[in-house]
């Protein structure tokens, strides 16, 4: 269970990458709903591992909260920048 | 059998991050992320399932599944056509 849990992390630090070099804010969302993905696949192996069922109510939570993150972030985006004319 | 499960799922998320880290274009992205992402949690989940220990933990995690399958359409959908609007109105630094 440990190799999985490493592995996770792993994929979090490849998703993680497109989040801070991503050009758009676009990228950024795609890559913060996978990384939220992976935090909560880690959430339920941590809870599984340690025995306890409600663990589990806070990578729900979690899943929930990541969702509604991300079509706020995509619906109510800043407004475009206007480019300088030339 | 849940172990397999759940490396199957590792394999399959692997790939959507490999897609979303590489890929050039948004859409490539978003269908590499949605995907595979999806696809690999669920696989995941359902190793998971079989390893949890009592009624209650897999019966949430059914419901973990059940709630990632329901709005994982909407995410890409909502951000593509965002991306598309602002594509069109020009105004987009993207």
């Amino acid at each position: 269970m440990n190799g999985v849990i490493l592995a996770l992390y792993a994929l979090m630090a490849l998703s993680l990458h497109r989040l801070f070099a991503g050009p758009s804010l676009y990228d950024r969302l795609v890559a913060t709903h996978l990384v939220s993905a992976v935090i909560v696949l880690l959430l339920c192996v941590h809870a599984v591992e340690a025995g306890r069922a409600f663990y589990l109510d806070v990578a729900m939570i979690y899943a929930l909260l990541s969702f509604a993150e991300t079509i706020a972030f995509a619906r109510l985006r800043p407004p475009a920048r206007r480019r300088p004319a030339p | 059998m849940s172990l397999a499960l759940m490396i199957a799922g590792l394999v399959l998320v692997f790939f959507g991050a490999l897609g979303v880290a590489i890929l050039p274009d948004l859409f490539l992205r978003l269908h590499a992320s949605t995907k595979c992402g999806v696809t690999g949690a669920a696989t995941f989940l359902i190793g998971l399932i079989l390893r949890a220990g009592s009624p209650g933990a897999a019966a949430r995690l059914a419901l973990i599944l059940l709630f990632i399958f329901l709005t994982a359409p909407l995410v890409p959908h909502v951000v593509g056509v965002a991306y598309l609007k602002e594509r069109e109105s020009g105004e987009g630094d993207a």
